[in-house]
């Protein structure tokens, strides 16, 4: 009987929020649908993303790049639910080390001393007293950041292909397109969501030089 | 801004056919993050700022083969005494145990295959999934992956091993994330992450600032955050990984200390076509950094493998 009554309320929820749920779960693993570098020789890479996003959405993710690979990074989206091209933009976050010098002044109230390093007093024999400023430098290793934009595929089009020189952490900003509306409004009505892929894919690096 | 989430089953109806979804670990609820500002140029004191991981952005941790596969192509040599020891996988009985070192022989077994350990190779394979099986998640993974694993280990074809073997990792990765196991998924990813370290850590017997590996390691500055970052998404939902976060934390503030070398930020374009990235930050690490990281991530590396 209960089990009978639980099939009820699977059939009828499946029924309303059931191609709700499908849809979202379809995102899983959807990054595998995207267009890859096989025939390059790229292979899947782990730091690859899948999910769901609004039209008009932005996100952010990290990734490392090593020295002496390849890699390639391009994006794919479920057309019917988001129309237009993701764009993506790889930018790296740069410390620029500087030295920050501080000049601190200080004040002490100290004994006076005569010329053979005696303490100086008074008419009434109380010591006299003077203040002493000295000056001391500071400094501190700060870092300046800044931003470099690498690609951006509005600008730069086409896909992202790169070798590092070094190891480096990249930043990727995966820009969902908007709905525009009429008037060229986006409007909030024509808002859809669908299934986005990051995909980021790498190789064997060729090196150069002697002994490589 | 949204962060890219694998999305679990949100109906009644769901979660009742998919009763794996959830298991003891809370799920993720997908919210709405509020926008932040867009900051051109931070001012930025060493040591001086608390930690704090920005909740907009998805912190993504390479996996053990991408580092031991860089290190291949860069022509190193692998060394195969600092594995950890197959037999012992009978002496970890609670789940952040197995956990942890399944990342540990994961990582393991992507370095046996990176520099080619041979036939040694399918006791790796064994343990990973022995431990796949205790951990719940062997029925995730292809069973014609290991057959295949084992046909190319005979054949000595490294890089279709390597490529396998990842294969494989992703595929519990995948089962853990979409199942909402993200304590268990963070635990693997990072025994796999310490393991990596130490294997890296022991490629090199003394202190060379020259030395492409020793290079290697302070990149690895690069990776610590996003490894916390991770982490700490399930720290305040999983005890063990908010445990494991507490342990990362004297190499992380270690690696935190590194200075930089300057650099251009140029790019060029190669022969092949690819667009080659030069410059940017290089971590640079003194000799006594590497000693003390050297030795506290063996300290951590043996207390996880016993």
């Amino acid at each position: 009987m209960i089990m009978k009554k639980l099939q009820i309320i699977i059939v009828i929820v499946l029924l309303f929020a059931g191609p709700t749920a499908i849809a979202q779960m379809d995102c899983f693993k959807f990054v595998r649908s995207c267009d890859d570098g096989r025939r390059e020789g790229f292979l899947f890479n782990g730091q690859s993303k899948s999910g769901q996003f609004d039209t008009g959405d932005t996100t952010e993710v990290t990734m490392v790049a090593y020295k002496g690979m390849d890699y390639r990074i391009t994006a794919c989206a479920n057309e019917q639910d988001i129309p237009g091209v993701i764009q993506l933009r790889i930018i790296e976050r740069i410390k620029k080390p500087y030295w920050d010098e501080q000049v601190i002044s200080e004040s002490e109230e100290m004994p006076m001393l005569d010329e053979y390093g005696d303490e100086m007093y008074d008419d009434d024999d109380e010591p006299m007293m003077e203040v002493i400023t000295t000056t001391k430098t500071v400094k501190k290793r700060r870092y300046k950041m800044t931003e470099q934009v690498r690609y951006d595929s509005k600008k730069d089009g086409g896909e992202f292909s790169f070798t590092s020189q070094m190891t480096r952490k990249l930043h990727i900003e995966v820009i969902v397109p908007g709905t525009i509306g009429e008037g060229g409004l986006a409007a909030e009505e024509f808002v859809s969501s669908g299934c986005v892929g990051l995909l980021i894919e790498h190789r064997k690096g060729i090196l150069n030089g002697f002994g490589q | 801004m949204k962060q890219f989430k694998f999305i679990c089953v949100v109906s009644l109806a769901s979660s009742v056919l998919l009763s794996s979804c959830g298991e003891n670990e809370a799920p993720i609820q997908d919210e709405e993050i509020p926008a932040v500002a867009d900051v051109s140029e931070v001012d930025e004191v060493n040591n001086e700022e608390e930690q704090s991981f920005d909740p907009n952005l998805s912190y993504e941790v390479p996996t053990p083969s991408d580092l031991f596969l860089a290190l291949q192509s860069l022509g190193s040599e692998g060394k195969f005494d600092f594995l950890n020891n197959p037999s012992k996988v009978s002496n970890y009985g609670d789940k952040k145990s197995k956990a942890l070192n399944f990342g540990v022989y994961f990582a393991d077994l992507s370095y046996a295959s990176s520099f080619n350990y041979g036939p040694e190779l399918v006791k790796y394979i064994k343990v990973v999934d022995d431990l796949s099986d205790e951990l719940n998640i062997k029925s995730a993974l292809d069973k014609a992956l290991t057959d295949r694993l084992q046909e190319h280990i005979s054949a000595g074809t490294v890089d279709s091993i390597v490529s396998i073997s990842s294969d494989t990792y992703y595929q519990a990765y995948d089962y853990l994330d979409q199942n909402k196991r993200g304590g268990t998924l963070r635990l693997i990813v990072a025994g796999g992450w310490i393991e990596g370290l130490y294997l890296l850590t022991n490629m090199v017997e003394s202190y060379d600032a020259e030395s492409p590996i020793v290079e290697e390691i302070a990149s690895q500055q690069l990776t610590v955050e996003s490894v916390m970052g991770f982490l700490n998404d399930f720290a305040d939902e999983d005890a063990d990984v908010e445990e494991i976060m507490g342990e990362l934390s004297d190499i992380e503030q270690l690696f935190m200390n590194f200075e930089y070398a300057e650099g251009t930020t140029e790019s060029s374009v190669n022969d092949a076509g690819l667009t080659v990235l030069e410059g940017g930050d290089r971590p640079i690490i003194s000799e006594q950094q590497f000693n003390e990281l050297k030795s506290l991530v063996a300290e951590l590396r043996n207390s996880i493998t016993g």
